[in-house]
């Protein structure tokens, strides 16, 4: 990090090795777009490279830094954004070296709408806790809120997505209906 | 805590469940310590525990359905590519000064065509040769003090003086 934060280019590169993974998943999640999750991921970390000699290690987990700019710059759009209307929610790319089935398509993109259908808030809970397995405390940390406030918002998330699910839930989950 | 418990017990326990469930998910592993310890025995010995369990991994389960990101080595490059022009554009900007000849130059060569110069130098011959001839009308000129305008000037500007030639004194140039 002290490399980084001097210009040195190679430890930059080792860096966002480290951390494109991570904080693109997180904007992907929260924005449900990969092309403005890409954006959302390099503006994170070309932010990192300006400002590195400003980063304290002592305060924060540079990881926790970095997930903390992530989801303010998704939050900012997501603020930005008009409503968009079901129909027009981006198709889901498809990465053909994987065979998907037809089914399994057809769960992602409405499990990406319940998610987007959830507040920025609920959805940067449950992003950061069940996706980026984070611990309580951490995404806590990275909201800014407390423990009890986080539990607060994982409750009313996962519960919204379930009661958004209910009527489809057999269909969704034939094994387990 | 065992298999016999009271139907209280059991109901107070069962919520406690799905409170946990609620938040955490289905995955012990993400549950707070003293949770897992006291859940795990009533998840064993409940159907209803047992129920309200697989519903939470139902839901865990089709949260995991949804898209991935695919990071991509083309991603990382642009990203690599942006930071090297920052650096070149965080380098103190230099802005060339245009020499201010140049300028002026361009105004001429654009602006002075040879028909303006022309009609200029026309004007100029024909102003001296009715100032010459005494051609212009005297009603022009009627009611205008030159003397008196002589002397605001001369007073306002203290290095110019009128001459019968009308030329500038040394001190003022």
């Amino acid at each position: 990090m002290e490399r980084a934060a001097s210009g040195d280019e190679r430890a930059f590169a080792t860096l966002v090795d480290r951390h494109l993974g991570p904080i693109l998943a997180l904007a992907r999640r929260m924005l449900g777009d990969d092309a403005e999750a890409e954006d959302v991921a390099q503006e994170t970390l070309i932010r990192l490279w300006n400002h590195a000699s400003r980063f304290d290690r002592k305060r924060a987990r540079l990881s926790t830094w970095l997930y903390r700019i992530t989801s303010n710059l998704c939050i900012d759009r997501l603020r930005g954004r008009k409503v968009q209307p079901l129909d027009d929610v981006p198709e889901i790319k498809t990465d053909p070296e994987q065979d998907r089935s037809v089914h399994e398509r057809q769960l992602s993109q409405r499990m990406d709408i319940a998610l987007g259908g959830l507040p920025e808030r609920q959805r940067l809970a449950l992003t950061l806790f069940h996706y980026q397995e984070l611990s309580m405390k951490e995404a806590a940390d990275i909201m800014d809120i407390s423990v009890e406030a986080l539990e607060s918002l994982l409750a009313r998330a996962r519960r919204s997505v379930k009661r958004e699910l209910e009527p489809e839930w057999k269909a969704l989950l034939p094994d387990n209906g | 805590m065992g298999k016999k418990m009271t139907r209280q017990g059991t109901n107070i326990d069962l919520e406690r469940l799905e409170w946990t469930l609620t938040r955490f998910g289905a995955d012990f592993e993400r549950w707070p310590d003293e949770e897992r310890q006291t859940l795990e025995p009533l998840i064993m010995s409940s159907s209803d525990a047992c129920a309200m369990l697989e519903e939470a991994r139902a839901l865990d389960k089709l949260l995991d359905m949804a898209p991935v990101a695919a990071e991509t080595a083309e991603l990382k490059n642009k990203i690599l590519d942006a930071a090297k022009a920052e650096l070149t554009r965080s380098e103190p900007l230099i802005i060339p000064f245009r020499p201010r000849q140049n300028l002026g130059a361009g105004v001429w060569r654009t602006s002075w065509t040879w028909p303006s110069v022309a009609a200029l130098a026309a004007s100029l011959v024909f102003g001296i040769y009715i100032g010459a001839n005494g051609l212009i009308d005297p009603a022009l000129t009627n009611g205008f003090d030159v003397a008196s305008a002589e002397e605001s000037i001369a007073s306002a500007l203290p290095g110019f003086s009128f001459d019968e030639d009308v030329t500038l004194s040394e001190d003022f140039l």
